[in-house]
């Protein structure tokens, strides 16, 4: 179903009909927020507030979006568009500082050798699915606002 | 957000990410065969660095004069190239430092001062940044004495330096112009030989005599720096370090190495033996371990085996009547026992079973006892087959080389494949760990995760003391030849690393005493502090290979005479 057309006929405040994907979405956001809670929280041995205060807001931001997915609320597409979007730059934040660790140490040491290089590849790969597949997909399904897609209409 | 908006966005980041990439590693990476820059010329005394001189080409005359002082050395380090320091984080700036290789640079109003890997190495500062010091793990500079260092170059606090003066890393070539040399010699696997392991080993035996005490106590741990002794002291090693000076006494027949494990045995029988129940047991603390008791048996089997003392044959039977009381039905041991109330503890840490399992073993030959042989058997059963159970345990190992040493040696009267297959396994596990040389880092047979933390000598000793008799049993049973031809390489890799690390002289120049350091092992190419048990795994596992070596080729002469 074209998401645009869907929210053309739609107010700004009723909810979208809700359909596999707002529980596939809700779910997965629920999961990372877990996710990234026991990581940060009992994974990282020593509490930064560089790190936790983000992960906080990021893992608020999930069970919002969560909640407003699973239940059907009028506002779940809405949060779920920021919190997508949120996560999306978080990812790609992460992503560039690992990148570029592992490009410091490799230039430093001149060979990480195979376990390091693997190792390093492997943090990347773990990043990649949970904040930059995920959230990417699901700007793509929730698509634009309603507010910039009355705008383009209009402006036609 | 449409599909082809998303795609531009992912491909725009994947681009800048690239060339961020690229400009980091180019940005950063140094020259190891640059172009000679300046060089600093230093001169070395007992240890100290007594002057230092930085010019564009040669060391003036003026300053070769000064080092025509008797025992003085006359260093060069050629810069080659130099690099940017991330001074955002004191984690970031530890690790961008490589240990052994690179030196610090610092310059400020004018003024230029240098740690130069020699200096880094007097002060010990390499691997001693950010870690977890419980299982002495650090990688990187000490950033805080290294700024102290080059504040007292630069004359201003070390916040300064942080602050204010630009930090670089330098690589450099180093070379001895006067003086002893204390260049790493240059020893792969092929000159691993029974002549020069016999060596090796003299050399590891005789530090050892040189540094035991007139109370048959030895220097624990000494920092080869300063000749200071570091406080401590640990039973088991000192039982582990009088067994090897038994060996080592046995291999080279030298009777003051042999009076030396005397000594070592008899301050263990003397003052730290006692009761433990009904039993006799090694230990002065209220809690015992067997792993003291096992080490203490293993030592006093090998002196009453090889001649030393035999005297020492009662100890032998009540110890291992000791070990036999601490063992389970299943074979396994309780590796404590609780003399205030006269019981033993069923709780298992690792090391101390794989040591009773062998001590029993080696007991028999004193003993006789079959009760011995039958609980070293059943021991060894148990950790074969039973102890290192779970999903994932052929990517997880712990550290097996009592177990596997155990495992080889009864091969001949009880073979157990499953425990030898354990013992195969972890040494695949080790080799698939087993570093190769990185730039400007001989680490060739060492092992760990890379190039962040130099290797360490107790580690590479401790597997070849298993690898030898893993080795001996797999041809016992037959095992593939390839898969004998990688351990038998896995083992000559790792003993050419320990020969260019020992102190054979070593580096000289960095030693207050360097004739009292002669022939000891330090912790790795970086860490000079020597403990006891670095030249005793590695003494014992040289003893072991030239022995094998010696044995292979008689038995190759042996078969070529009978064509």
């Amino acid at each position: 179903m074209d998401s645009l057309a869907s929210e053309s006929t739609l107010s700004p405040t009723s909810a979208p009909a809700r359909d596999g994907r707002d529980l596939f979405f809700g779910a997965t956001n629920l999961t990372v927020a877990l996710a990234t809670g026991i990581g940060v929280f009992a994974g990282l041995p020593l509490r930064w507030w560089v790190v936790d205060i983000p992960s906080v807001l990021v893992i608020g931001s999930l069970l919002t979006a969560a909640g407003g997915l699973l239940s059907g609320a009028p506002w779940g597409h809405r949060v779920a568009r920021i919190t997508g979007t949120v996560q999306l730059l978080v990812g790609l934040v992460l992503v560039t500082l690992l990148s570029s660790s592992v490009s410091y140490l490799w230039g430093t040491y001149g060979a990480v050798g195979r376990g390091g290089a693997l190792v390093m590849g492997l943090i990347v790969l773990l990043v990649v699915p949970y904040f930059i597949v995920l959230p990417a997909a699901q700007l793509v399904w929730i698509g634009p606002s309603l507010r910039s897609s009355k705008g383009k209409r209009d402006g036609v | 957000m449409t599909l082809r908006t998303l795609f531009r966005i992912l491909a725009a980041y994947t681009v800048a990410l690239l060339l961020i990439c690229v400009s980091l590693v180019l940005g950063v990476s140094l020259d190891l065969e640059g172009a000679p820059r300046e060089r600093i010329c230093s001169i070395w005394l007992e240890g100290r660095r007594i002057a230092r001189e930085v010019s564009p080409s040669d060391c003036s005359a003026e300053f070769r004069k000064k080092a025509a002082i008797s025992g003085a050395q006359l260093m060069e380090e050629v810069v080659v190239d130099e690099g940017p320091i991330l001074k955002i984080h004191p984690l970031v700036f530890a690790w961008s430092i490589v240990s052994g290789r690179d030196g610090i640079k610092a310059q400020y109003q004018g003024r230029t001062a240098y740690l130069t890997p020699s200096d880094l190495l007097a002060r010990q500062l390499y691997d001693r940044g950010p870690g977890v010091s419980a299982i002495e793990f650090q990688v990187g500079v000490d950033v805080e004495k290294v700024l102290v260092g080059l504040g007292d170059e630069l004359q201003i606090p070390p916040e300064e330096v942080l602050q204010k003066a630009k930090v670089t890393r330098f690589a450099s070539h180093r070379k001895f112009l006067t003086g002893e040399s204390g260049a790493v010699p240059s020893i792969g696997p092929d000159q691993v030989t029974v002549a020069t392991l016999t060596a090796s080993v003299g050399a590891a035996a005789h530090y050892l005599v040189r540094n035991q005490k007139p109370d048959g106590l030895f220097r624990y741990s000494v920092d080869a720096v300063t000749n200071e002794e570091l406080p401590g002291y640990n039973w088991p090693r000192h039982a582990g370090t009088t067994l090897f000076l038994a060996e080592a006494a046995r291999f080279l027949e030298e009777p003051a190495v042999a009076q030396a494990a005397r000594q070592g045995a008899t301050v263990l029988r003397e003052q730290f033996t006692g009761p433990c129940g009904a039993e006799v047991c090694v230990g002065d603390e209220p809690v015992v371990n067997v792993g003291s008791s096992s080490l203490a048996l293993l030592a006093y089997v090998e002196i009453v085996d090889s001649g030393i003392d035999p005297g020492f044959s009662g100890s032998v039977r009540q110890l291992a009547q000791f070990l036999r009381s601490q063992q389970r039905g299943d074979g396994e041991f309780r590796h404590f026992y609780d003399r205030n109330q006269r019981r033993s503890i069923d709780q298992q840490v690792p090391y101390y079973s794989g040591e009773a399992a062998l001590a029993l073993f080696r007991a028999f030959r004193v003993t006789h006892d079959p009760k011995d042989l039958d609980g070293a058997a059943r021991a060894v059963d148990y950790l074969g087959r039973r102890h290192w159970q779970f999903f994932g345990n052929r990517y997880y190992y712990a550290e097996e080389h009592w177990t596997c040493q155990a495992a080889g040696e009864l091969w001949e009267s009880h073979p157990n494949p499953q425990a030898l297959d354990l013992c195969l396994r972890w040494q695949a596990f080790n080799r698939a760990c087993q570093l190769e040389n990185y730039p400007g880092l001989p680490f060739d047979g060492g092992f760990g995760f890379g190039p962040f933390v130099q290797p360490r000598m107790a580690p590479v000793g401790s597997r070849v003391e298993a690898a030898v008799p893993t080795l001996i049993a797999a041809q016992a049973a037959g095992i593939d030849p390839v898969a004998l031809g990688n351990l038998d390489s896995q083992i000559r890799r790792s003993l050419a690393l320990v020969m260019r690390t020992q102190f054979i002289p070593g580096p000289t120049h960095l030693m207050g005493a360097p004739a009292v350091m002669n022939g000891g092992v330090p912790t790795s190419p970086v860490d000079l502090k020597i403990r006891i048990d670095m030249p005793q795994h590695v003494g014992s596992a040289m003893i072991r290979y030239a022995r094998y070596l010696s044995q292979s080729a008689r038995v190759s002469h042996a078969g070529g005479a009978g064509n």
